[in-house]
């Protein structure tokens, strides 16, 4: 038992220790462990003791400046969650699906008025490989049909081949590209703009204070825009498993610009 | 049944919203207490937990669990807080940072949150030692102001202190080291201890 006490007297028998000992006495919660090897001290030691009083008054102010204030800010926060979710593009696209479906369901039966019936090959049409004429079972030429929007074609061989339609899939099922860039936001917005007309690009979104703008894109053209706007690859990440092995139609960019 | 934050985070990635309401309510005081000491205004305080909840969100499918979701959604908070005071200082110079909330008197609204029950005679003290010390808080560095407003004020564990500021726990006991002696020594001759 006197070695110990003696242990801990040699510690602290530099004023430099017990300074060190005071401070994690005041990391500790106050453990009293602590504090009885600090008495040791501070029962000989004026100044320590003096530096010990002043340190845990200052503690005592500053836990007393805990607040405890109550606040709401869950409304604001959900609205502007909801305004940030991406149904608006849904249903936007769910009435693109819908004309293209009406235009494909017409072409069909335009085609069906002039041959006598469905034919196989027409699927081939309908999927856009690129082909002037087929010839049917009787030898006979039949003439291409006039194109239709590109949109159109994707839904219509979708459902002829049965392939899951892209209204049915979700958003977070996307993948997500972190980039980044020197173009100031001016400058990025300009060229994002420019793109649009090219590629698909929809939900453009700034989020000023953290320098990032983010949009969505088919995630076939993310290669090809991420080339024209100049950026730099960051992470990507795949929103409902964090893998981006498997394909998702939908690629949320998400670009940080300087000021 | 109360879900616990895991659950709610995998319930709000999966398109309920509604749970990451939940967190929201579950954390927003606390929050707000972390960056009204940042900011020292309402109105900004307000905005800065608003843009913190909202870029918690957005980032929530990308969480992985490593730390707790509270001490995460404080390093947000913080952050966000530290940027808003950034820019403040950078664009309105010449304008104070301590704002009154309302009124002449700015004490007004730490009197009333930090000692709702405390007696007539104490406030005038009370008053003068915590502008005092406010005073003095302002004063020192980003790194120092953090630790001491995370430990000493809202009283975190060192573990989660340095889980919110993404340091070691070495660097946060020798920045509160550091923080206390300048404390001490800003005050020193205010007289009031």
């Amino acid at each position: 038992m006197l070695r110990y006490i003696y242990e801990d007297l040699l510690i602290m028998s530099k004023c430099g220790n017990c300074k060190k000992l005071i401070h994690e006495y005041l990391n500790s919660g106050r453990s009293q462990q602590i504090k009885e090897k600090l008495d040791l001290h501070l029962s000989v030691c004026h100044s320590c003791k003096e530096y010990f009083d002043y340190m845990l008054a200052i503690n005592n102010s500053l836990r007393k400046m805990k607040s405890t204030a109550v606040i709401n800010v869950k409304d604001v926060v959900m609205e502007s969650i909801r305004e940030e979710q991406p149904q608006p593009v849904r249903y936007r696209k769910v009435y693109i699906g819908y004309a293209a479906a009406v235009a494909c369901v017409a072409i069909v039966v335009g085609v069906f008025a002039i041959t006598g019936g469905f034919r196989t090959k027409l699927y081939k049409e309908a999927a856009g490989i690129p082909n002037s004429t087929y010839r049917d079972s009787d030898e006979q030429i039949i003439e291409k049909e006039p194109a239709f929007a590109p949109r159109a074609c994707t839904m219509a061989n979708e459902d002829a081949l049965g392939i899951e339609s892209a209204d049915e899939k979700s958003f977070e099922d996307m993948i997500i590209c972190n980039y980044s860039t020197d173009k100031s936001y001016n400058d990025l917005m300009k060229e994002i703009t420019d793109l649009s007309e090219q590629f698909v690009i929809f939900n453009i979104y700034n989020q000023a204070d953290m320098n990032e703008i983010s949009f969505i894109s088919n995630t076939a053209d993310t290669e090809k825009i991420s080339e024209e706007l100049n950026l730099k690859k960051d992470i990507t990440v795949k929103t409902e498993t964090n893998t981006a092995d498997s394909v998702s139609e939908y690629t949320k960019v998400i670009i940080i610009y300087k000021d | 049944m109360e879900y616990t934050d895991e659950q709610l985070i995998n319930m709000s990635v999966k398109g309920d919203t509604s749970a990451f309401g939940v967190l929201v309510e579950r954390y927003q005081n606390k929050a707000y207490a972390i960056s009204i000491k940042i900011v020292q205004n309402h109105d900004d305080a307000l905005d800065c937990v608003q843009d913190s909840f909202i870029k918690a969100f957005r980032s929530l499918s990308s969480f992985n669990f490593q730390s707790s979701f509270n001490t995460w959604l404080y390093r947000i908070v913080t952050n966000t807080s530290l940027d808003l005071l950034r820019k403040n200082k950078k664009y309105q110079s010449n304008i104070p940072i301590e704002k009154p909330l309302s009124g002449d008197d700015d004490d007004d609204y730490f009197i009333q949150i930090e000692d709702q029950k405390a007696d007539v005679e104490n406030i005038a003290e009370s008053n003068e030692t915590v502008k005092a010390v406010r005073e003095a808080i302002s004063q020192l560095s980003e790194d120092l102001k953090k630790v001491i407003l995370l430990f000493e004020i809202e009283q975190f564990s060192l573990i989660e202190v340095s889980e919110i500021l993404n340091i070691p726990v070495g660097t946060v006991k020798s920045r509160l080291f550091r923080a206390r002696e300048k404390l001490a020594i800003l005050l020193k001759d205010k007289e009031l201890f």
